[in-house]
């Protein structure tokens, strides 16, 4: 397996660059990208400063790894990433204000979210359980509302604690579809065009990575296999994109009916962020559950 | 942001699939050519022709043999000898995003002996039909649609990186100093001064006589020198620059 | 032939795609469940090679098969009898004998790796050997064009070898037509080194007769640094190169190598000995073919 990990000041630019990239190519999306993009940038600067991995040092077992065992589930914590809560405050007062310029829909919500949070009335150790999953109550916020700002809340940290975590194991190999390092399901693929220093020829078209949809990490997968099933019959699978965007698709599997999105990278000048990327893909993603198919694994604005 | 290429010819295999996809992504007829005794053909740099693999060979002291490849293209130098050369204010413009340095059609109105004679690697060329003078656009058209040169996609081998200058300068010391280990004479050429940054592990002038601006190691040099300095008297200054 | 490879559940069994491995299986790289291998999905022949008397690996680390608990683990056993402990017979069972071989019946020639020179050679006495070339190659005996030089022939003293090149596929047939690729590769050429061209009075680029016993094909002159003469017994020899990507069928690019090379063949697959033949050359002042 390979993993990709990019330095962050680099991740923050290219965020940028890919924004300001995708908003003229295509204006329709533009309310979207200013709504979603202070978002992830803000959320870019937030891992860039966030602690990793902290805890004991892992003793990954190859051989187990070897047979699907990923690296959260053979740590000692048990299962899961190390607990953040001590950040999320401060995460709350920067992400929050944002989050409410960004969405005035739900801007009252998140100003009551964010008063419960400086209150105390939802403790730190609330609010990361709900932001993976668990369900927490403060009066007058919506229950989608809390799940929306909790999991972004804690997303930088898990992400800066995937990147320690993903380097333990790179190299080994890890042909599954989950994540390598949470077992999370991808919502987003990119073929790089991998510079190796070897001697030899390079492939051009580049290799598929697979992103995850929980921590963002990257690994290396078949090219020409649907990772819902692990279909390879050409006949059922099928590349749905917008001739006028060569480089933006959707892999989709008759088979299964799931798709991933899919950027295709090879070619281009600045790979762009993969999460701005996926976001110009919207109406892909539209595309493809309009015929039918199903993601693997949703993205925020997936449901909007 | 200015954008720089790294040509890393140690790994150049002089496949020349640069040479070959330049000319057909900006659709330049064939030109007839015959063998003459090199694999370099077309001969040199032309209209339709505005990368071109440089063939040369040595047989050193030792006895070993050295076969050195170099994709010749314009430098897009940062301060451009040429554009200074121009007597039209529009003819010879740089982009100021990628600092590409680009020929417009208005180049028909300039004179072509001047402004070739002022490019210190010997870029520019006449296309009869048109007039207009022509050299490597860095692919502007692609640059601009977030699409690699051409040319960079073309190599198999990787010996091209297109990339933020900042990046390209960090990767070609990075691999000047790998090259260096077997190649103590391994050099940037022009570094400093040029966005199409050449690491070659030899003596410049063994690759190409216009390899680097000053290439006093190579034969030649010095009438062209003289010329500069006689006819282009103005423009020394801009070379001098060029050179550091 | 492929009996075994469709089940009647798992349907196309090549068209398996599953990398699940055991631990053992793993060390060596095997995925006995990725496609599938003729027969039975064995994936090593003669596995029962690598194991001693009682079906333990010679080398546990990298176990191709192992007798455990009264049946074998790791890839499927080549024949599947017990150890040969327990009676089961010698790994090889394919062979009379049951043991490994390094030649037997239907082989040309063998055992053991010889040095011949090629059916045409510059020298009168192989040094290696008493016997000069092989004597189980196979040639041709059709046309007027099967005739071979005498060994260290005066009136052929070069050696020819003939090679592809990165901007023809093959014989160029179709690349030729790629206006693009015989803009940078036109016309056929012949390499040759600063000693023979002058010994010969060739000037780099100037047009070149390559002649052998068989025919004539005419070449520009590309001397270099790059072909240097050997010195073989004592005796200087020559050796000029060619690519084999030019034909009659694209006019003025000039003819097929294969006017020179000999029909001679590899014992076992008639392999065809392209790569060595005798020629001479001399400079011409006008090509017809280029
Ligand atoms: S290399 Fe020559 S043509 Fe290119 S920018 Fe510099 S001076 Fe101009
Ligand atoms: S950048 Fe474009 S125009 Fe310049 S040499 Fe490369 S392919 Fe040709
Ligand atoms: S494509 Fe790459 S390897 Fe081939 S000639 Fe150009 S630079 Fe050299």
């Amino acid at each position: 397996m390979q993993t990709t990990a990019v330095e962050t000041p680099a991740a923050l630019r290219n965020i940028e660059t890919a924004l300001s990239r995708a908003s003229t190519d295509i204006p329709a999306l533009t309310p979207l990208l200013t709504a979603f993009g202070p978002l992830l940038a803000a959320r870019a600067r937030l891992r860039e400063a966030a602690p990793g991995w902290t805890g004991p040092a892992l003793v990954i077992d190859a051989e187990r790894f070897g047979q699907g065992a990923f690296v959260l589930a053979q740590t000692e914590v048990g299962g899961g990433f190390e607990d953040m809560s001590a950040h999320l405050t401060g995460a709350a007062r920067t992400l929050l204000p944002i989050m409410e310029q960004s969405f005035p829909a739900i801007a009252a919500e998140l100003k009551l979210l964010g008063a419960a949070i400086a209150s105390g009335a939802l403790t730190p150790k609330a609010l990361a359980s709900a932001g993976f999953g668990d369900a927490a109550a403060v009066p007058g916020v919506s229950e989608q509302t809390m799940a929306f700002a909790a999991s972004e809340l804690v997303r930088p940290f898990v992400e800066r604690q995937a990147q320690d975590l993903a380097a333990q194991v790179k190299g080994l190999p890890w042909p599954q579809t989950c994540c390598p390092v949470c077992g999370g399901a991808p919502n987003m693929s990119v073929l790089r065009r991998v510079q190796e220093d070897g001697e030899f020829l390079q492939a051009h078209g580049g290799r598929r990575f697979l992103r995850c949809s929980s921590c963002s990490t990257e690994w290396t997968h078949k090219r020409v296999s649907c990772p819902g099933c692990g279909c390879e019959e050409p006949d059922e699978l099928l590349v749905l994109r917008d001739p006028a965007r060569v480089h933006e698709r959707a892999d989709a599997c008759k088979r299964c009916k799931a798709f991933v999105l899919c950027l295709d990278s090879g070619e281009l000048a600045e790979v762009p962020d993969p999460d701005v990327a996926a976001l110009t893909m919207l109406p892909l993603e539209i595309q493809a559950k309009q015929q039918g198919f199903a993601p693997l694994a949703e993205h925020p604005w997936s449901s909007l | 942001m200015p954008k720089a290429i790294l040509i890393d010819t140690t790994k150049c295999t002089a496949c020349r699939g640069c040479q070959v996809g330049c000319k057909e992504w900006k659709n330049y007829p064939p030109v007839a050519t015959k063998q003459r005794g090199t694999h370099q053909n077309p001969p040199d740099l032309g209209p339709y022709n505005v990368k071109l693999v440089r063939f040369s060979e040595h047989m050193e002291s030792d006895g070993t043999v050295k076969w050195y490849f170099f994709p010749d293209a314009c430098r897009h130098c940062l301060d451009a000898p040429c554009k200074s050369g121009a007597s039209l204010e529009d003819s010879i413009i740089q982009d100021k995003e990628t600092g590409a340095v680009i020929y417009t059609e208005k180049t028909a109105k300039e004179n072509f002996e001047a402004i070739k004679s002022s490019c210190p690697y010997d870029i520019p060329r006449l296309d009869p039909k048109t007039k207009r003078i022509v050299k490597c656009d860095m692919c502007i058209d692609r640059v601009r649609a977030n699409l690699l040169p051409m040319c960079v996609k073309s190599c198999a081998m990787g010996a091209m990186t297109f990339g933020e200058r900042s990046d390209i300068l960090k990767l070609a010391a990075t691999r000047l100093v790998a090259v260096q280990k077997n190649n103590p004479k391994a050099q940037l050429c022009d570094m400093e001064n040029v966005s199409i940054i050449y690491l070659v592990a030899d003596a410049p002038g063994k690759y190409h006589k216009y390899a680097v601006a000053d290439a006093s190691d190579s034969p030649g040099y010095m009438t062209r020198k003289e010329m500069l300095a006689g006819v282009f008297a103005p423009l020394r200054k801009a070379t001098k620059q060029l050179q550091g | 032939m492929y009996c075994g490879g469709y089940s009647p559940t798992e349907g196309n069994l090549a068209k398996r795609r599953d990398l699940t491995q055991t631990p053992m299986q793993a060390k060596i790289h095997l995925y006995p469940k990725f496609a599938w291998a003729w027969p039975v999905n064995r994936r090593i022949l003669y596995n029962r090679a690598g194991v001693d008397l009682n079906g333990t690996p010679y080398n546990p680390a990298k176990a191709v098969i192992a007798w455990q608990d009264g049946k074998w683990v790791g890839d499927v056993p080549d024949g599947p009898a017990k150890p040969m402990a327990q009676g089961g017979p010698y790994p090889f069972i394919m062979q009379t004998e049951g043991h490994g071989q390094l030649y037997g019946p239907g082989r040309e020639d063998g055992p053991m790796p010889e040095h011949y020179e090629p059916a045409e050679t510059p020298l009168t006495k192989n040094p290696f050997s008493s016997q000069m070339s092989n004597p189980c190659m196979k040639t041709v005996h059709a046309s007027e064009y099967d005739v071979l030089c005498k060994n260290g022939d005066p009136k052929y003293p070069i050696v020819l070898t003939t090679y592809c090149m990165t901007e023809h596929w093959c014989s160029g047939s179709e690349t030729r037509n790629g206006p693009a690729l015989l803009e940078a590769e036109p016309q056929q050429y012949v390499e040759l080194s600063h000693e023979l061209a002058k010994e010969k009075g060739i000037k780099n680029g100037d047009f070149v007769l390559v002649e052998s016993l068989r025919g004539k094909c005419e070449a520009v002159a590309m001397v270099t640094v790059r072909i240097k003469p050997f010195t073989v017994m004592g005796k200087t020899v020559h050796l000029v190169g060619m690519p084999f990507a030019f034909g009659w069928t694209k006019p003025k690019c000039g003819d097929a190598v294969n006017r020179l090379t000999t029909s001679v063949g590899d014992p076992n697959t008639t392999i065809p000995e392209y790569k060595a033949c005798l020629v001479n050359l001399k400079k011409i002042a006008k090509a017809t073919e280029l």
